[in-house]
């Protein structure tokens, strides 16, 4: 299967039989969060890229909101990257990365809930809107709560949990932010313990298998911030 | 004897809060916050003992703060741990306590009902306020998006041929929707709209219904009146979290 991000006038390749698909697109970090579940748990799946500036009139149809990642399989379709990686974790996992200790799974997910506070400043350094220093400054402080609140080897404890790979697609994305906004986004004597769970999670195989290159972040992003149609497919083969 | 109405009285800026109990549930909570009244039906709907701190949100107290960051209710404090944002205290409650079963047990059923939990959030309750806007378009823009939920909520129930959006018994998603429908006719006091007309969306107006005669809805309920006034007090700065309670016995 062809992993050229599908536009409009497209076709939906055909779904067959059991098939878990993702739909997805390659350097988005919310599909991206799905992408590491499937790889933890190495869970059999094909992928379906979507241009997502040229939407393919049938992926509206699975997704009236048109964002991925979008989870179908059969009959069924899930969206929205919580909803998805819960119900992988569930259905493939026995809930090991969420646990199923009711207690637990609500920190982990008021965890996730609270980095939204870091996802806000990094795309306004990103956008590269208002003061810079400011937009750092932000940035910084929104980190500096989750520095705190790190007290093992992940956010998830000993073992990587859900809301580890929550977190990881802006802290990939960080380096590329550095080299746009000049400013060292997360300098080791101000975040010591999360760059350490940098190095961690970098260790990890789901990681691996997932993550893109800071070069070929930047590549897809360059046209993006110029409200250019995005090269989906930059870096393939 | 313990005096219950005094103690629904919202606790503000500078009061001592009494420590919780381990084993009580304590949920924070603000007597018409539809967010908070989520969680209060599944309190209720599940037995679950526990005790209610109502809190001043506008002169919000240190240690409430301190104890949640987002400063918003619900939050529910138990067994020396601290849980908020709706949602979660909500899917707390249902893990924690697991009879009566609120949410599917099928994990494609129970996501599916995530998903209309999260699209009812993002464009039923957004618009609902949309309502009470000075400004005549963001209103219609408002009634305009209102209207196609409505039409699809009513698709939903009459394809099902159910009683409740979960089944044939109530469920999270029930529970998620009703604090909104609850205050419809408060909204019509309030501005005149008629969001639900008596001949429109009749499998939705049979739910209402069926959601009337719950137990849990008529323990956590308000009179209409007390919500128009409790909008009209925040629409004049000074809310009034405490209407409908006795007056305190002057000393």
């Amino acid at each position: 299967m062809s992993e050229k991000a599908l536009a409009t006038g497209s076709t939906c390749p055909p779904l067959k039989g059991n098939t878990l698909r993702l739909y997805s697109m390659r350097f988005c970090p919310y599909a991206e969060r799905t992408r590491l579940v499937l790889a933890h748990y190495n869970i059999p799946h094909e992928v379906v890229n979507v241009n997502l500036k040229q939407k393919p009139e049938w992926f509206l149809e699975k997704n009236p909101l048109g964002l991925v990642p979008v989870l179908e399989q059969g009959d069924n379709i899930i969206y929205e990257s919580a909803i998805c990686d819960e119900y992988l974790d569930e259905v493939y996992g026995k809930q090991s990365l969420l646990t199923s200790e009711p207690f637990e799974r609500a920190r982990q997910k008021i965890l996730g809930e609270r980095f939204n506070k870091v996802i806000s400043p990094f795309y306004s350094l990103l956008r590269q809107s208002g003061d810079l220093n400011e937009a750092v400054n932000s940035l910084h402080k929104a980190l500096d709560v989750f520095e705190e609140l790190l007290t093992g080897k992940f956010f998830g404890g000993n073992t990587v949990g859900l809301v580890d790979y929550h977190m990881w697609p802006w802290f990939e994305r960080f380096p590329l932010l550095s080299g746009l906004s000049g400013a060292d986004i997360l300098p080791a004597n101000r975040f010591p313990k999360l760059n350490a769970w940098v190095a961690h999670m970098k260790a990890l195989p789901a990681v691996k298998t997932a993550e893109i290159s800071t070069e070929l972040h930047g590549k897809f992003i360059e046209k993006h911030l110029k409200n250019e149609i995005p090269d989906y497919d930059i870096g393939m083969a | 004897m313990v005096d219950t109405k005094m103690s629904e009285r919202c606790l503000r800026q500078g009061s001592i809060l009494a420590p919780a109990t381990f084993d009580l549930l304590r949920l924070y909570s603000m007597r018409f916050c539809p967010f908070a009244q989520r969680t209060r039906l599944v309190l209720a709907h599940k037995n679950i003992p526990h005790e209610v701190v109502n809190v001043d949100l506008k002169y919000k107290p240190t240690w409430f703060l301190e104890m949640a960051p987002y400063g918003l209710v619900p939050v529910i404090e138990y067994k020396g741990k601290v849980i908020y944002e709706s949602s979660i205290c909500d899917e707390f409650l249902e893990e924690s306590f697991p009879e009566p079963r609120l949410l599917p047990s099928c994990p494609f059923e129970k996501a599916k009902s995530k998903l209309l939990m999260h699209d009812y959030d993002k464009n039923l309750v957004q618009s609902f306020y949309k309502l009470l806007s000075r400004d005549p378009e963001k209103r219609a823009k408002g009634l305009m998006s209102i209207a196609e939920k409505l039409q699809q909520y009513d698709s939903i129930l009459k394809r099902q041929k159910t009683s409740f959006f979960q089944g044939d018994t109530c469920g999270m998603v029930d529970f998620h929707f009703w604090p909104w429908f609850e205050r419809f006719p408060s909204m019509t006091q309030l501005t005149g709209i008629e969001i639900l007309t008596s001949s429109s969306h009749p499998s939705l107006r049979k739910w209402i219904r069926n959601m009337e005669n719950l137990e849990a809805v008529k323990k956590t309920k308000y009179p209409i009146e007390w919500y128009t006034e409790f909008t009209m007090s925040l629409a004049q700065r000074e809310p009034n979290y405490d209407i409908g309670l006795q007056a305190e016995a002057k000393l």
